[in-house]
């Protein structure tokens, strides 16, 4: 019989609890905020309105689950097929190879350690993530993955960063893993040193000067 | 049984491109096509509902704060019983629905198809709008982290850059070129009206960090506007346009992964060009349909620079822009470092790129922004410059072939598209 990713039968899921802690993020759906009018210099009428709109969105991960259990356990799981034998991290639950014919791929332990195959220091980035500014984004090449990762990399000067550097992963403390990417993060391998300061790094230096002033003042 | 046609562009219309630009869709649409009426005097709305079909070109339903808000626009038109669809495909979005309208007329499904692109980003702050935007990366493993395309896109140069041998001046050149070719445009082009003066390199350096080795005017701007392009078979083109009518005499579309780490070693490039092509660095998509569209056009990749005399290509990115010049064949007969530094694809240079000021300098409401594009490119090719154009600086005088550019994700939808003088 032909493997397909099993359909979970909904009995087993707790429905109750679920709709019991969407209660507490609740949802306004469209809300009246403000009006603004005015006409412009050659007469033109404008009008302007504000309405709120929010939604509460559930991400179901399927087939995915174990890659985000193994998260809240602090490991890292990719796929591995069995009949080409590539290994990918992110996971792809079915194989990519198209003689594959979609195989339906292993889950494999990947090793804590990778190598930074490119970065960006970001001096602007989305709102969430503005205080943490500057930051370094880093696509990782973790184990024997044939994909790179996108992720934070946690490094004091982040002028220093490196393609082909070692890298590590580091997870967040048990509690505070919700099973999800924010729950890992790179950090160079201990045992690699930067190389000396050069006219690069001095000019990252420098467009990074200004970002830790304007991220002091958004603190505040 | 529908016969095969050859497929033709007669006329097309941007409004100004601004951020906010203070109407509603329906208004600025009907703008463009009160406008094609009076450049393009013999079309009618009626051979679209005799003869034709709509295609909408609209990336987001979260900046419209609406769904499928081309079916407002349809009947606004005044347009009831004519088929339509929208395409949405990311930043490729213009470029996808100018292949859709295309591959309609080739196949003879229909004879005059309007592609009417639109986009209003300034519903939402410009933060929440980026925001929204990344929402196209892979909400489970990339938008989570903070990041948005810029971010990704600069890593992606990062390694271009390491790859090359390039500057952060390399790319800095493409910036200003973009912008200062828009002040020629004049007051379509969202850098005339926002900034309104030339900038130099020296601007772009000393200009805020973005994401290294992006800064503030590496960048496009958030932008609202729209665009429609008329497509249609021969007969239609020599009754509306019987002299500023361009042939597409090729038409490729290609795509890569949606997370650009997954592009490092994927089988099918691997099968196709080899281990390590494309990499992270390099956009495979644009390659790819590059390549169909130049055999359908009869050019050849390698030497594609010497065939096609000005191009509109997707520069969301100063350093994008560079990207897009490797993938299509550009620097092969060279390195991309002396392409730049020959200044091939500036004014003076062998192939005059975005002289329309691109994304950069036009601006980049996204469902229009391939058929701004695709507009421009047509306009260099039918001598409809100097009408269109506060100035003749960016005009690439007796042109016959051009190249249109439309790109998406992190490279993850391209569309190219070779026009012909006729």
């Amino acid at each position: 019989m032909t493997k397909l990713h099993p359909t979970p039968n909904n009995k087993d899921f707790d429905w109750k609890e679920w709709k019991e802690l969407s209660k507490l993020i609740p949802e306004k759906g469209w809300v009246w905020q403000n009006v603004r009018t005015g006409s412009a210099e050659d007469g033109t009428d404008w009008v302007e309105q504000q309405i709120y709109y929010d939604m509460l969105y559930t991400f179901r991960l399927g087939a995915l689950s174990p890659y985000a259990k193994g998260l809240l356990n602090g490991q890292l799981l990719g796929t591995k097929c069995a009949k080409c034998g590539d290994i990918t991290f992110p996971p792809r639950v079915n194989c990519w190879t198209l003689d594959c014919k979609l195989e339906i791929t292993d889950w494999i332990e990947m090793p804590l350690t990778g190598i930074l195959h490119t970065y960006t220091i970001c001096g602007f980035a989305a709102k969430s993530a503005l205080k943490k500014l500057p930051f370094v984004l880093a696509y990782v090449l973790v184990g024997e993955s044939k994909t790179a990762i996108a992720n934070i990399l946690k490094i004091d000067e982040p002028w220093h960063t490196e393609t082909n550097m070692p890298v590590i992963i580091k997870f967040a403390n048990e509690e505070d893993r919700v099973g999800n990417i924010i729950d890992f993060w790179f950090e160079p391998d201990p045992k690699w040193s930067p190389s000396p300061m050069n006219a690069e790094k001095e000019r990252i230096k420098k467009l990074c000067e200004p970002v830790y002033e304007w991220v002091r003042r958004l603190k505040r | 049984m529908p016969e095969q046609q050859q497929v033709y562009i007669a006329g097309g219309t941007t409004t100004p491109f601004d951020y906010p630009v203070n109407l509603q869709i329906e208004e600025l649409v009907a703008n463009t096509i009160r406008q094609l009426y009076k450049d393009v005097p013999n079309f009618h709305l009626k051979d679209v509902r005799d003869n034709g079909m709509v295609v909408y070109s609209h990336f987001s339903v979260h900046f419209a704060h609406q769904l499928t808000s081309y079916w407002i626009l349809h009947d606004h038109l005044g347009l009831v019983g004519v088929p339509h669809f929208r395409i949405d495909n990311g930043g490729n979005t213009g470029g996808s629905a100018l292949y859709a309208a295309y591959a309609l007329v080739r196949a003879g499904l229909a004879d005059v198809v309007p592609v009417i692109g639109y986009e209003l980003m300034g519903s939402v702050s410009q933060s929440k709008g980026s925001e929204f935007i990344a929402i196209a990366s892979d909400t489970r493993y990339e938008a989570m982290l903070g990041a948005n395309y810029t971010n990704y896109y600069a890593g992606l140069a990062r390694i271009f850059m390491e790859k090359y041998g390039l500057t952060e001046e390399d790319f800095a050149e493409i910036a200003i070129k973009n912008k200062n070719n828009a002040m020629a445009t004049g007051e379509k082009a969202q850098h005339y009206r926002t900034v309104g003066k030339k900038l130099t390199i020296d601007d772009v350096m000393a200009s805020r960090l973005i994401s290294y080795p992006l800064k503030k005017w590496d960048c496009c701007f958030m932008s609202e506007g729209a665009a429609t392009i008329l497509v249609c078979n021969e007969k239609y083109a020599k009754q509306y346009s019987p002299d500023h009518s361009i042939e597409i005499t090729g038409a490729g579309l290609s795509s890569c992964t949606i997370r650009a780490g997954d592009r490092y070693a994927f089988p099918g490039w691997t099968e196709k060009y080899g281990e390590g092509y494309p990499g992270l660095g390099e956009f495979a998509a644009c390659r790819h349909s590059a390549e169909v569209a130049y055999k359908m056009a009869g050019i050849d990749w390698k030497d594609s620079h010497k065939q096609i005399d000005v191009a509109e290509v997707h520069d969301a990115f100063s350093t994008s822009e560079f990207q897009i010049y490797n993938a299509l064949g550009w620097c092969e007969s060279t390195t991309p470092k002396q392409f730049i530094r020959d200044k091939m694809p500036m004014m003076e240079g062998e192939i005059p790129t975005n002289p329309g000021g691109g994304l950069i300098g036009y601006g980049h409401p996204v469902g229009a922004t391939g058929l701004m594009s695709a507009i421009e490119c047509y306009y260099q090719l039918t001598g409809l410059i100097p009408r269109e154009h506060k100035s003749t600086d960016n005009e690439v005088k007796d042109a016959e072939v051009g190249l249109v550019n439309s790109h998406a994700g992190t490279g993850t939808s391209i569309s190219n598209f070779i026009f012909k003088r006729v």
